[in-house]
């Protein structure tokens, strides 16, 4: 039975990595119009796209927002974890769920929510709506990343630290964050992947006169689809692998300290 | 570790001050950033101050609004229906695999998720074309007509959004396999049960919450989704999503996109109540 | 004045039960031993101590200043936890200046006092090094030394000797007592091990589900337990009419001696140094009696055999050593 299973995950493996496969392929063909398999072997789509200023600016906005999104994410977020993992209050669960519930319902809604929000009450600043939005899904993320890591923090480590002088929160600054770190980082780069990668919110609240670079990509295919496209998502998927592979090093590196 | 150590139950601290003060900024963000913009929308939709459900009614009482409706419902069983075709059995091989390569392979797996779902459906955008891979093997099998192809067409979007959720699929069912004990199975098999009955009479039975729970959380994302919708199925599949950005963006009846956007809000609410309730599923193992 | 009192603290589990009240006062440079069995409570006497668990009653007065109120990082008091606990992200240098340097103590004098440490506790030359890098014991003299930096009014241990190897603690143990006189520093430590606190102690406090069962020297909880359960727990104690009498009191006689009792051997232990004999009388009392190594072979399993001792090694509780 396991050769037939075997067999069926082999084809769900093309089936998941497929799409993939075709973008970083069709950007390697030295065809003018996209082809999949690529005809020829060039690089020089990537320079045509590295050199496009609309990816070029689109691809500095989605950084710029995504630090700026994962920054605040951490910085809302960790506390939250901290508390949910050292602290049993009444709520608890609800808060728990409640923190789940941006990653379960439907961020297009969020959108236009927020669009609606933002227009009624003049808040007006393109790229910092974006930022503010993303917060409210890369927060969730940051806790449920670092919620487990704190709880399997040994606590005595930081009744070490307050035995031996420090307050809570110098505790909580010098021992907690620094043994967490790897958890911390994992975090992090999780909330930049989600903040750059991010489309149903950004489609609606991103600057029109400085879109992220999926909102670029977004629209570049449905005007018609060539390499230049191509190319350039075959950079984000690169960004992809680099961000997973940090992300899943920490979290080894974590298990074995 | 010395085993007779003092059984120290040091459970959580209970106090009320700090929790509050560590978890105000969330509780804030998600007040103000989450719960009442969507309140918003709410009122929004029901044309306040006047208080009209004059959208709702016309979204209703329209057999093509309600279609649309139906077809994202659709959408969200054959979804489930393919990942959970797939991904069981890739589930199910990834958690038994007793080699060292298998947590590689997960990863590899669940790489796509870390890539934007507007670069993944461009690929199947480039797949489905008429000039894709896809339609050109289906015409050369024989089974399709020349100027065949399954970009927008519902039958893409399937195709499309059941890969790009499948991830999603794939690491719910595997946590939930990797905790059934593959001793049941031999202890059938030991009993007289082919591996295949084996597995299917042992953990199946016990994968069976999480599965189902696996599946709500996939039916939501499908309802939910945009990208992948809008860019593989084009103006010709209508769903909720594209309705609704239809509504923002070109028709500009921001009122109405706030009624089709409660609807869908309550549909995927409601699927997210039950996925709640159900727990992740894993854990129905340990409580039976 | 006496260095730490605990005047009749007491707190309450959140599943129910209750620890003490217990009250102890102990004089500067003491080492009194909290020994009891697995969940007695000793750790919990503890954590109240150092802050961690608040008294529903009761103080806890440290040379004189009443600090039951104060918050953990306001106490005098130093923990060396069970596991260690040291700083996974510091070397050995920076983990023994934590405490210093969050007291506020100058960077020289700090320096001072980890090297003096470092020298006391033969750690030198692992000052660079992180905890990993470091063995049990190592690890357990790092944790000790991070404790005295603080100069605190008493160093609190929670079993320190159970995560290390059975070989390394009984020296280790020794190491400890040794430090601690040469030092001088006031000690609780928290064991359910009676041969450890038997041999390191100046006094001995003996819990059992939550109470205080006795406070004594080593000498008279031995040979004036209070009550039976201390008997039993501190050494072995057969139960004989009228009290207990201990087993290596019990000598092995010629058959017929007048006044002898006779029973049948049950098993015959030989534990290297000495033996165990278990027998069993004709009145069917079970006695364990505690003798030389040549004793199985003299008398085997199933023999008959004549056993008597003094009537002063017979333990009355309450009795005066």
């Amino acid at each position: 039975m396991m050769r037939v299973l075997g067999l069926v995950s082999f084809l769900a493996f093309l089936y998941l990595l497929l799409p993939v496969l075709v973008v970083v392929g069709s950007a390697l063909g030295e065809t003018s119009y996209l082809a999949f398999p690529p005809h020829g072997l060039t690089l020089r789509w990537f320079a045509v796209a590295l050199a496009d200023p609309r990816y070029a600016h689109a691809f500095l906005t989605s950084l710029v927002v995504a630090a700026a999104s994962t920054l605040a994410a951490l910085l809302l977020g960790l506390p939250a974890a901290y508390a949910l993992a050292r602290f049993d209050f009444p709520g608890r669960r609800f808060v728990e769920t409640a923190l789940m519930m941006p990653l379960i319902l439907p961020a297009l809604v969020l959108s236009i929510a927020l669009t609606l929000l933002f227009s009624r009450s003049g808040f007006t600043a393109g790229t910092a709506r974006l930022v503010v939005a993303h917060l409210v899904i890369c927060t969730p993320y940051v806790v449920r990343v670092a919620l487990p890591v704190l709880q399997r923090l040994d606590v005595a480590l930081e009744e070490a630290a307050q035995n031996l002088g420090a307050s809570p929160l110098a505790g909580f600054l010098l021992v907690t964050l620094p043994a967490i770190r790897p958890g911390a980082i994992a975090a992090a780069t999780l909330a930049f992947i989600v903040s750059f990668d991010d489309i149903d919110l950004a489609i609606f609240l991103a600057d029109p006169r400085a879109p992220t670079l999926p909102v670029v990509i977004y629209s570049a295919i449905q005007l018609g689809i060539d390499p230049g496209v191509a190319a350039i998502s075959a950079l984000l998927v690169l960004l992809a692998g680099a961000g997973m592979a940090t992300y899943q090093i920490l979290l080894w590196r974590r298990q074995a300290a | 570790m010395d085993g007779k150590v003092e059984p120290r139950d040091r459970p959580l601290i209970q106090r009320r001050g700090a929790p509050v003060l560590l978890l105000a900024p969330v509780g804030a963000l998600l007040l103000l950033l989450f719960v009442l913009p969507q309140a918003g929308m709410l009122a929004a939709s029901l044309d306040a101050p006047r208080w009209s459900f004059a959208h709702y009614a016309h979204f209703l009482g329209d057999a093509h609004y309600l279609g649309v409706l139906g077809r994202s419902l659709l959408l969200g069983v054959l979804v489930v229906a393919v990942t959970l075709l797939l991904g069981l059995p890739l589930a199910y091989w990834l958690a038994r695999l007793q080699s060292r390569w298998a947590p590689a392979l997960l990863l590899l797996a669940t790489f796509p998720l870390w890539i934007s779902a507007v670069v993944r459906s461009f690929g199947w955008v480039v797949l489905l074309a008429r000039s894709g891979l896809v339609s050109t093997a289906l015409r050369d099998a024989g089974l399709v007509g020349r100027s065949f192809q399954l970009l927008y067409s519902m039958t893409g979007v399937v195709l499309a959004l059941a890969q790009v959720l499948l991830p999603f699929m794939l690491l719910s069912l595997y946590g939930v396999i990797r905790a059934i004990s593959p001793e049941l199975e031999r202890a059938a098999q030991n009993l007289g049960a082919g591996p295949l009955r084996a597995a299917l009479l042992t953990t199946l039975p016990l994968a069976a919450r999480g599965i189902l729970s696996a599946s709500l959380l996939v039916f939501a994302l499908s309802v939910s989704a945009f990208a992948t919708p809008s860019l593989v199925g084009g103006a010709r599949v209508q769903l909720m999503s594209t309705t609704i950005y239809e509504q923002m963006t070109e028709l500009a009846d921001w009122p109405f996109a706030a009624a089709v956007a409660f609807i869908l809000l309550a549909v995927v609410g409601f699927i997210a109540i039950l996925y709640t309730r159900l727990g992740s599923g894993a854990d129905g193992v340990a409580r039976r | 004045m006496n260095e730490v009192e605990l005047d009749g603290l007491t707190t309450r589990y959140p599943g129910g039960g209750t620890i003490g009240p217990v009250s102890l006062a102990l004089r500067r440079g003491e080492l009194l031993s909290l020994l009891g069995p697995s969940g007695c409570g000793k750790t919990t006497v503890l954590r109240m101590l150092a802050g961690f668990v608040p008294p529903t009653a009761g103080n806890i007065r440290l040379r004189g200043v009443d600090v039951t109120r104060e918050r953990p990082h306001r106490r005098g008091v130093a923990l060396v936890f069970q596991n260690f606990a040291l700083f996974p992200h510091l070397t050995v240098f920076d983990n023994i200046a934590f405490g210093p340097r969050r007291h506020g103590v100058a960077r020289a004098e700090v320096a001072r006092r980890v090297e003096r440490l470092i020298a006391q506790m033969r750690l030198e030359g692992f000052a660079e090094r992180r905890p990993d890098a470091l063995s049990g014991g190592q690890q357990q003299r790092v944790a000790i030394a991070r404790a005295l930096a603080i100069e605190p009014a008493i160093v609190l241990l929670d079993e320190p000797f159970s995560s290390l190897d059975a070989q390394l603690r009984e020296s280790t143990r020794f190491e400890l007592r040794a430090l601690q006189q040469e030092i001088g520093f006031t000690a609780i430590l928290v064991t359910h091990d009676q041969s450890e606190a038997l041999s390191v102690s100046d006094r001995v406090a003996i819990m059992r589900a939550g109470r205080l069962e006795q406070i004594g020297t080593p000498h008279e909880v031995y040979h004036a337990p209070a009550t039976e359960f201390v008997a039993g727990f501190v050494g072995r104690a057969n139960k004989i009419p009228g009290g207990i009498v201990r087993p290596e009191t019990i000598r092995i006689v010629a058959p017929g001696t007048a006044g002898a009792l006779s029973g049948t051997v049950g098993t015959a232990a030989f534990l290297g140094a000495g033996s165990e004999i278990v027998l069993q009388t004709a009145g069917g009392q079970t006695l364990t009696v505690a003798t030389d190594g040549q004793a199985p072979l003299r008398h085997p399993p199933g023999s008959t055999i004549w056993i008597t001792w003094p009537p002063d090694a017979v333990i009355r509780f309450g009795d005066s050593p």
